[in-house]
């Protein structure tokens, strides 16, 4: 299975690699390199003058003239567009840092490929060793050398990359401060929220049945009792008996002239 | 002595009178005679007659009023201004005219189907009516307490017409000895009065007392004629008579009380302040003020915790008493003398149609229940909603909601008292605001049995009130109503200048 | 103040044509009862037609003018007139309630409360219509003070009739609080009355007068007016007649009553006492924003501690009128603004969640949120409706919750006429903090109720969607299955739906009606305030 994904990657690689062949540009002209055209960032000059007029709004203050190298040597100068390899005309800035290029040199290509050509001879020749034919020289031959089954597990351990990240980073550095991290997400900042909801809601209960039920509607419910109960209280002077009645109204009308007297007649 | 009283007779002429002023007093001394004659001829079984002949009476005795109020427009003024018919008399007289019709329709079922005796009932409620038609003429202290004692005296022996019944004795007998105390303490009042200024004409007494200046009799004799009335209007504290009296008349009787004979005692003392007691404003104001506070608040409290309808009416009737005074506390100032005047008018009115009617439906509903329990109404929302729904028309507009009758009195009440502007005008704004809400309280108390409780005893046969009562009902939602809607109909009743005319002219 | 007269008589039919119902319902038997409702939903419709032609007629371009304006005599003695009108500030109201009393009427056609008797509610429903149209279109201190008064009586019946159990006493103190209020504002209106030399009763000569009165007499009056409409807002500490008594009533109750009733009181603020006592309500401002705050968090405390769903619903009344109070504490344009906006969201989202809290008591008679839960599995389109409400009230932007609330708050950064920027500022920050415990109540409401499995106890009644347009459920038969959102339902709420959409995304649709009305008030304000 491993296989389809391996056979996708080849694909593209190689496709890849034909699509930007670089050597070529030199011969070809720099339209083959398709890749570099389509990915690589393209300066365009602008003319100074007419920059801050009508040039794109946020770049154009805090833009600096980037004076491009000129480019050296004939080969250089692929682009037709921009400024990447040419200088800019008289009086146009360009917007956008020129970008170089290492210079293709033949027999640096050819001592890569040949390197690579090496490679794959020597893998090839293992292979066939080792899995045609297997060779005894080989088989087994890490666990009898001692410095090849070194370089066998280094390899193999992936250079010890994966336990030095997960013990000397992940373990030691990372598990402790997420840990701290999380216990203080789950102690402290939930719990403070946690808190503020149950504090809240205990104190919604409070004040409901405390402030609302007891002081606030009890002093509404509290003046109709206290107004039934004066009536209740008030019974007592409706006795029945015409003696006390008489009392009153006689009674008042006395009070009530001796205290009109003693207001108004001075 | 004798020879100079001689002296004094010899010279006495006939006064001049004026029929036609006095013609709806004429109607009624004729019709009180008529049905006294015609009870006697009439059969057992015929007596159902007489009610209605004295509801005729009553309406003929309405005619000169009609006249008279279409007719004159200027004041008419018998005896050298002791009897008077102007406007504000004009307006007493109809009123009581009209509660007495209705009571009658009230009163004719009720009084057929119980034990009672029936000719003498209606003679004795047409003297009362005669006497309160008297006092709203009467300017002078002698006319007013004949009018006073003719309408009272009568009431006495209604209130224990239902001769059976200890507590009917009981109420007719309390209501009599209190009102012979409140008497005493009028007439001694009186007399102080007439001592100190030297005449019984109210005008003369006003314009002896005008100069605001009095002395201790005066004071006394101001305190006391007011007691005296405050008795009749049974104001806090002079008011332990009317529950007792109320629960135990029979029920049109006591609307009549609570209506009519209410009434009649403030007419005396709405008369007595704006004509005799102008001067003596520092007397009677806070008097008053201390009794409309008191009789408003101890009133409604008490009927907060009443469970017989009759008994909380009674109670009722005696807190709106205390919204009725209310503006006359500042009635002394000259500026909300006319609006004091005409708050009490307007109230008186829309009180009678709403008590009368409120009433009218205990006797319709006690008729079903035979109790007077609050809490017989319930139910009554399912078997009978148009009794209930008219119950919820009286009750609310007593409670003062708007549109009904009810808040228009209350709201000129409130006007006129806040047209003093003082700080104690707005202390008793205050409280009457309270009361307001205290009041309310019992009424939907009722309203909410009626309701929303079920029939106690389960029976929910519908109830069929007879045709007297329906009228009377009729009469009184309809007047409720209207003069919720429309309260410019009556607020033109008792224009200030129609009252002090009379003196100042 | 500038008025036009055009078409005057849409006013008065569209308050008075409810009673034309009430008349005619009076003269049928009791126990017809289809037709009474028929009766009384078309009634309803006629009137919310002829609102809905006012809202044609209404001239947008001068809606702070007093349009279809009516002056004719009533009180002559008084000097009370029969004076309606209808600016930009009445405009939304008048034509919710109308809305409102319709939608409820439809509601209650398959929802009738259990103790029965269509033609009385049809009729008080009818009847509680006109007092608050009237309300809404009384420019006369006293025309307003009886329709004011009119809506007791109906809905003291509503309540104390079709209630829940606890109902005698939650109509009798709503009856009774409400009394009080509107006894102390009665005194008020009469001071007012004579400090202006008891001239005239009608708004337009009051707002001129009013100003005029000594400071201190406007803030003693200012104090009445408080005491009347702060316990019908309900502001705090006047606020406990309100939980019991939406608790009790019966849904279209506590839907009238959170939709309507509850913005007689607002209105009152804005529309009388602000603009008639300038310099009272400058004074009594501080004191209004605290205690709207107070307001805020307290209703929002309170809502944590509820364990009824309906409950809980009327005690976010409580808070959401605080925000509308401290909008119009500012005395900001833009606080005003938000206010009136307010108003409106409130009436339609409250409205809606009484709606949804009638149908979950309909289905598990039970409004105990503990014994709710897993409505989106049984009932998903009422739980998901439930939600939607949910959202709205706690102001969601995009909502029209969001649209009273926001600006609410950011209007009290800076308070007009000199008022303490200190104070109101701090009252911004600790109402900002009421919308998260806004957020917070709804949705645990919302997580107990709809979330989960559906308890044990309502299982057994399926939950079923063949049964889910099954219209009439008995309320007697306790084995009844748990139904979704019925066709008479979905009728009745859609609008509600629509419009806190509607409103919500495209605010500008409200706020460019009230905007010139409120701009004139503040500017009247200004003219004694700045001078």
């Amino acid at each position: 299975m491993i296989l389809i994904p391996i056979v996708i990657l080849a694909f593209f690689a190689v496709t890849a690699g034909f699509a930007n062949p670089t050597p070529l540009a030199s011969r070809f002209g720099e339209e083959v390199e398709l890749l570099k055209t389509y990915v690589e960032p393209r300066a365009t000059a602008i003319s100074t003058g007419e920059a801050i007029a009508s040039g794109p709004g946020e770049s154009v203050g805090v833009v600096t003239p980037t004076v491009t190298p000129s480019a050296e040597g004939g080969e250089a100068g692929g682009a037709t567009t921009g400024c990447g390899f040419t200088a800019p005309e008289a009086g146009t800035v360009c917007f956008f840092p020129a970008v170089s290029h290492a210079e293709p040199k033949f027999w640096k290509i050819m001592l890569s490929l040949g390197i690579v050509a090496a490679g794959y001879a020597i893998a090839i020749a293992f292979c066939v060793a080792f899995y045609g034919r297997r060779d005894p020289r080989l088989v087994g031959l890490t666990e009898r050398n001692t410095a090849l089954r070194g370089g066998f597990l280094f390899l193999k351990n992936k250079y010890y990359l994966d336990k030095l990240y997960e013990n000397g980073i992940v373990h030691a550095v990372a598990h402790p401060i997420s840990k701290s991290a999380y216990w203080v997400n789950q102690h402290v900042l939930d719990a403070t929220v946690d808190a503020v909801g149950t504090g809240t809601r205990a104190t919604g209960q409070w004040v409901y049945d405390n402030i609302d039920q007891k002081v606030v509607d009890g002093a509404v419910n509290g003046s109709g009792w206290a107004a039934s109960e004066a009536g209740h209280g008030l019974q007592p002077t409706q006795s029945g008996k015409i003696s006390q009645y008489g009392a009153l109204l006689f009674g008042a009308a006395t009070v009530g002239a001796i205290v009109l007297v003693l207001v108004n007649v001075s | 002595m004798i020879a100079s009283l001689l002296a004094q007779a010899g010279d006495w002429v006939s006064p001049t009178i004026d029929w036609h002023a006095l013609a709806p007093e004429l109607v009624l001394v004729v019709g009180i005679n008529l049905v006294l004659l015609l009870d006697l001829q009439l059969s057992e079984s015929r007596k159902w007659a007489i009610s209605t002949i004295t509801g005729f009476v009553l309406l003929a005795a309405f005619i000169p009023v009609v006249t008279l109020a279409v007719l004159g427009d200027d004041t008419r003024s018998l005896f050298d201004g002791r009897y008077v018919i102007d406007d504000y008399a004009l307006v007493l007289k109809g009123l009581f005219l009209l509660v007495a019709y209705v009571v009658v329709l009230m009163s004719q079922t009720e009084l057929e189907e119980g034990s009672y005796y029936q000719g003498e009932f209606y003679v004795l409620m047409l003297c009362s009516v005669l006497g309160m038609v008297m006092m709203a003429s009467a300017r002078d202290l002698v006319s007013i307490f004949v009018a006073l004692e003719l309408l009272s005296i009568p009431a006495y022996m209604m209130a224990a017409w239902n001769k059976r019944n200890r507590r009917s004795n009981e109420a007719g007998v309390k209501y009599y000895l209190m009102g012979v105390f409140a008497s005493a303490i009028l007439l001694y009042g009186m007399s102080f009065l007439f001592g100190v200024t030297g005449s019984t004409l109210l005008t003369d007494i006003g314009a002896a007392l005008s100069d605001g200046d009095l002395n201790g009799l005066e004071v006394v004799g101001v305190v006391f004629v007011i007691s005296g009335f405050a008795f009749k209007i049974s104001a806090v504290p002079f008011h332990q008579w009317a529950p007792d009296t109320y629960e135990g008349a029979p029920t049109p009787v006591t609307a009549f009380f609570s209506v009519a004979s209410k009434a009649a005692g403030f007419v005396a003392i709405m008369t007595i302040v704006f004509v005799a007691f102008p001067g003596a404003s520092d007397v009677y104001e806070p008097l008053i003020w201390a009794m409309a506070a008191l009789t408003m608040t101890i009133g409604n409290v008490l009927a907060l915790r009443q469970t017989n309808i009759v008994r909380m009416l009674a109670y009722s009737s005696v807190s709106q008493g205390g919204f009725i005074l209310m503006p006359l506390a500042f009635a002394g100032d000259p500026d909300v003398g006319a609006s004091a005047m005409n708050a009490v008018m307007v109230y008186l009115l829309v009180y009678a149609f709403m008590n009368l009617g409120a009433f009218a439906i205990v006797i319709a509903v006690s008729r079903k229940t035979n109790s007077g329990e609050i809490s017989s109404f319930g139910g009554l929302f399912g078997y009978a909603p148009g009794l209930a729904v008219a119950m919820t028309i009286f009750l609310a507009s007593l409670a003062g909601i708007p549109p009904l009758g009810g808040w228009f009195a209350k709201f000129n009440a409130f006007k006129a008292v806040l047209d003093a502007g003082s700080t104690s005008a707005y202390v008793l704004a205050g409280i009457a605001a309270v009361n307001t809400v205290i009041a309310a309280a019992y009424y939907m108390r009722v309203l909410r049995v009626v309701w929303m409780d079920d029939a106690p005893d389960g029976d929910v046969s519908p109830v069929h009130p007879p045709a007297p009562v329906v009228a009377a009902l009729a009469i009184t939602v309809v007047g409720t109503l209207v003069v919720g809607v429309l309260p410019n109909i009556v607020a033109r009743v008792g224009a200030l200048d129609a009252l002090t005319g009379a003196f100042v002219g | 103040m500038e008025t036009l007269t055009d078409q005057n008589w849409l006013l008065s039919v569209g308050v008075f044509l409810p009673l034309v119902g009430v008349l005619v319902m009076m003269f049928i038997p009791k126990n017809e009862e289809d037709t009474h409702k028929l009766v009384g939903i078309v009634t309803a419709g006629a009137t919310l037609a002829i609102g809905i032609v006012t809202l044609f007629a209404f001239d947008y371009g001068q809606s702070e003018k007093l349009q279809f304006f009516v002056d004719a005599e009533w009180i002559p003695v008084i000097n009370s007139n029969y004076t309606i009108g209808l600016d930009g500030i009445s405009l939304p109201l008048y034509i919710l309630s109308m809305a409102v009393t319709f939608l409820v009427m439809i509601y209650t056609w398959d929802n009738m409360p259990d103790a029965g008797n269509p033609k009385a509610f049809y009729m008080l429903m009818l009847v509680l219509q006109t007092g608050m149209a009237g309300t809404f279109v009384a420019q006369d201190l006293i025309l307003f003070f009886v329709f004011f008064e009119v809506v007791l009586l109906p809905m003291y019946f509503m309540i104390g009739v079709w209630g829940g159990e606890q109902r005698k006493y939650a109509s009798l103190k709503f009856f009774l609080y409400t009394m009080f209020g509107s006894a102390f504002m009665l005194v008020a209106f009469l001071a007012l009355f004579f400090q202006t030399d008891a001239v005239s009763f009608g708004f337009a000569h009051l707002v001129e007068a009013g100003a005029a009165i000594d400071r201190d007499v406007q803030i003693w009056i200012f104090a009445g007016m408080f005491l009347g409409f702060a316990v019908k807002v309900p502001m705090f500490p006047f606020h406990t007649w309100l939980p019991d008594a939406h608790t009790q009533a019966p849904t279209q109750g506590s839907v009238i009553l959170a939709a309507i009733l509850l913005k007689l009181g607002t209105y009152g603020f804005v529309r009388i006492a602000l603009p008639m006592l300038p310099e009272g309500a400058l004074a009594w401002a501080p004191v209004i924003g605290i205690l709207a705050v107070i307001g805020i968090i307290y209703g929002a405390l309170g809502c944590l501690a509820q364990t009824d769903m309906k409950r809980l619903i009327a005690f976010s009344s409580v808070a959401h009128m605080g925000f509308v109070m401290l909008g119009i504490s500012t005395l900001t344009e833009f606080g005003i603004n938000a206010a009136l906006f307010g108003m409106v969201a409130h009436g339609l989202i409250t409205g809606m969640l009484f709606f949804v809290a009638g149908s979950v008591k309909h289905r598990y008679h039970t409004l105990e949120i503990k014994r709710l839960s897993g409505m989106l599995i049984q009932a998903p389109r009422l739980g998901w409706i439930l939600g939607f409400a949910a959202m709205a009230s706690l102001g969601l932007p995009g909502l029209a919750g969001f649209w009273g609330e926001f600006p609410a708050i950011l209007s009290a950064y800076n308070p007009n006429f000199g008022l303490s920027t200190a104070l109101f500022r701090t009252l911004m920050v600790i109402s900002a903090i009421g919308t998260v415990l806004a957020a917070g109540y709804l949705l645990w409401l919302y997580q107990r109720t709809a979330f989960g499995e559906p308890s044990d106890e309502f299982t057994d009644h399926g939950g079923a969607p063949t049964h889910a347009l099954s219209a009439a459920v008995n309320d007697d038969d306790h084995h009844d299955e748990i139904t979704d959102v019925t066709p008479i339902e979905w009728i009745a709420w859609t609008p509600f739906l629509i419009a806190i959409v509607v409103f919500g995304v495209y605010p500008q649709l409200m706020f460019k009606v009230i905007d010139p009305a409120v701009t004139q008030l503040v500017a009247q304000l200004g003219e004694t305030l700045n001078p």
